[in-house]
């Protein structure tokens, strides 16, 4: 196969100094092109600094303190890279909230043209920007797409606006796609669309995927290999299938206890030491 | 029920105010600006011809707020001393402004040895005795002469409000930008891969340039008032230039049997100083509310 992204020893420090602790330490990763690769951990699994590590926008606090980040290149070839020079068109990223990711004074056919512009080499124009971004929208199947450019955010319905965050981070014609919990703020019916639309843009467009989540339903439903996350490192790696019938680590079956769990089945739910009265 | 009443009308009061401050102040700011621009057919007398055998005269027709000590018209004097403390005010409120919006602006996004340089350059300034600064320029370098379209003693006043002044602009910005520039809109934009310059002029300065007007227009009013003070200590704007501050230390005198002609410029001074504290406070009104 072929690797468009290799993480290996991976670590992320917040704070300088005496304070620094390590939140991400000896994460390694690798997504090949039309593969999704399901990130799974609960809140604070450095999951999300992981990510931010790789598309280079780290909060200020925290810095990569050691690891290697290697993106493919023109050539076939991994080299390390620089995320500035590669976000856009070679990595991009779809938010959780797309109330919050996308600017609400701006209309958001120009938000997706803006992506365009930026992520070409000879300089376009704003008007052939523009069709671009409407032939965008079309793809990730926003209908009447001419009418719904010139629509503020706050005019479009939770998935339409998803949906919107996703033709603007294809807007640079990215190779690989970042996901970070893009379905967590939809309800039911639209995320099951917002991720067959995942899927089917990762295989037409061969696109790797890095799918962030803590719902291990969503994650069984979209990506092939799974890596499971627990305090900053990764504690279990394998094929989707394998890993949720067969769960190695306890934190992978505890996990995988809760969500059955939830599902209905509350017999083999793993005991809970606060008790709610 | 009266608590409820009582909070219902004060919604209902709150949502036009802005809106009333604001007409309110531009009308009063309106008015001095015709005034300061159509001085010359406004003002009924030349502002700096004496007339030695009628002075300090008592209100009358031909002289509306009588004349000073040497026989001037007080209310061409005023009105003259308009277009002084305007031009002056306005710059010295948006030269800096224009200046601190940038170093605030590159401390804020680029962070690290920027915002240092900027921070310790912010400490620096605030630890200097701006008076001296002040009389160094005006005794030592001979700055009180016209300069371009300035009037005598105008540039230094300038300089030194823009070089004390931008401070205001940068911390606000910058700290602003610290805000902003989290946001996930902001973040979004950057992994779409848009350059750093383009993120800083679409996303985040719009979000910041609604605070810093308001403090624009409060400024010109606190820096009319600083040259007026300047001027009324011997500093600012020399003789015989008509300006607000320096007619109320020429006259402060004869206050006890002319009184208008310290009373009439002071006054000016305050209703415009009004008019842009309710330009400024409406305007900040009506940006809170959209």
């Amino acid at each position: 196969m072929s690797a468009l992204l290799e993480v290996t020893g991976l670590a992320v420090e917040i704070g300088q100094g005496r304070d620094a602790r390590r939140v991400v330490d000896g994460v390694d990763l690798r997504v090949d092109a039309g593969e999704c690769l399901g990130v799974v951990g609960e809140s604070g699994s450095g999951k999300s600094l992981t990510m931010r590590a790789v598309i280079g926008l780290l909060p200020r606090s925290a810095r990569v303190a050691a690891g290697d980040l290697r993106f493919v290149g023109a050539d076939g070839e991994l080299a390390a890279y620089d995320a500035a020079d590669l976000r856009g068109h070679g990595i991009a990223m779809v938010f959780q909230e797309p109330m919050t990711a996308l600017n609400p004074t701006r209309r958001v056919g120009d938000q997706i043209a803006d992506g365009v512009i930026a992520g070409r080499r000879e300089r376009s124009s704003r008007k052939q920007a523009r069709e671009i971004a409407i032939g965008l929208m079309t793809e990730v199947g926003i209908p009447d797409p001419a009418t719904r450019a010139r629509a503020y955010p706050h005019e479009l319905s939770g998935g339409l606006r998803q949906r919107v965050m996703i033709a603007m981070a294809l807007s640079g014609n990215p190779r690989l796609l970042i996901c970070d919990e893009p379905t967590t703020a939809l309800d039911v019916t639209v995320q099951d669309q917002i991720l067959g639309l995942l899927d089917r843009l990762r295989v037409d467009r061969r696109l790797g995927l890095l799918f962030v989540t803590h719902d291990l339903g969503v994650i069984a439903q979209v990506s092939q290999r799974i890596a499971v996350m627990y305090d900053g490192r990764i504690v279990e790696h394998g094929r989707t299938a394998e890993v949720l019938a067969d769960p190695q680590h306890p934190y992978t079956a505890s996990l995988r206890a809760a969500a059955a769990a939830i599902e209905g089945d509350r017999s083999d739910a793993p005991s809970s030491p606060a008790e709610v009265p | 029920m009266s608590a409820n009443l009582d909070a219902d009308r004060q919604t209902r009061r709150s949502r036009p105010r802005g809106r009333a401050k604001l007409v309110a102040g531009a009308i009063i700011v309106g008015l001095f600006v015709l005034a300061g621009i159509f001085a010359p057919l406004v003002a009924p007398h030349d502002p700096l011809e004496q007339d030695l055998l009628n002075r300090l005269a008592d209100p009358s027709a031909a002289h509306l707020i009588g004349t000073d000590a040497l026989g001037r018209d007080t209310l061409s004097r005023i009105i003259f001393a308009i277009r002084v403390d305007l031009r002056v005010g306005i710059l010295c409120a948006l030269l800096p402004m224009l200046l601190g919006t940038v170093i605030g602006a590159l401390a804020g996004f680029y962070g690290g040895f920027a915002d240092t340089v900027v921070t310790r350059l912010i400490d620096l300034v605030q630890s200097f005795p701006v008076l001296v600064f002040f009389l160094a320029l005006l005794g030592a370098m001979g700055m009180a002469r016209p300069f371009l379209f300035l009037g005598p003693g105008e540039l230094p006043v300038i300089i030194v409000f823009v070089c004390v002044g931008w401070i205001v602009y940068a911390r606000l910005i910058r700290g602003e930008i610290l805000r902003v520039r989290e946001l996930e809109y902001v973040q979004a934009a950057r992994a779409g891969g848009l350059s750093d310059r383009r993120v800083l002029v679409r996303h985040v300065l719009p979000n910041v340039l609604n605070q810093t007007l308001v403090y624009v227009v409060l400024d010109v009013g606190l820096a009319i008032l600083a040259l007026a003070t300047l001027s009324f200590l011997g500093l600012g704007i020399p003789a015989p230039t008509p300006e607000w501050g320096a007619m109320v230390a020429e006259n402060r005198a004869r206050f006890a049997d002319q009184w208008w002609l310290v009373v009439a410029p002071g006054l000016a001074l305050s209703v415009l100083g009004v008019g842009l504290a309710l330009v400024g406070d409406g305007l900040d009104d009506m940006l809170k509310q959209s």
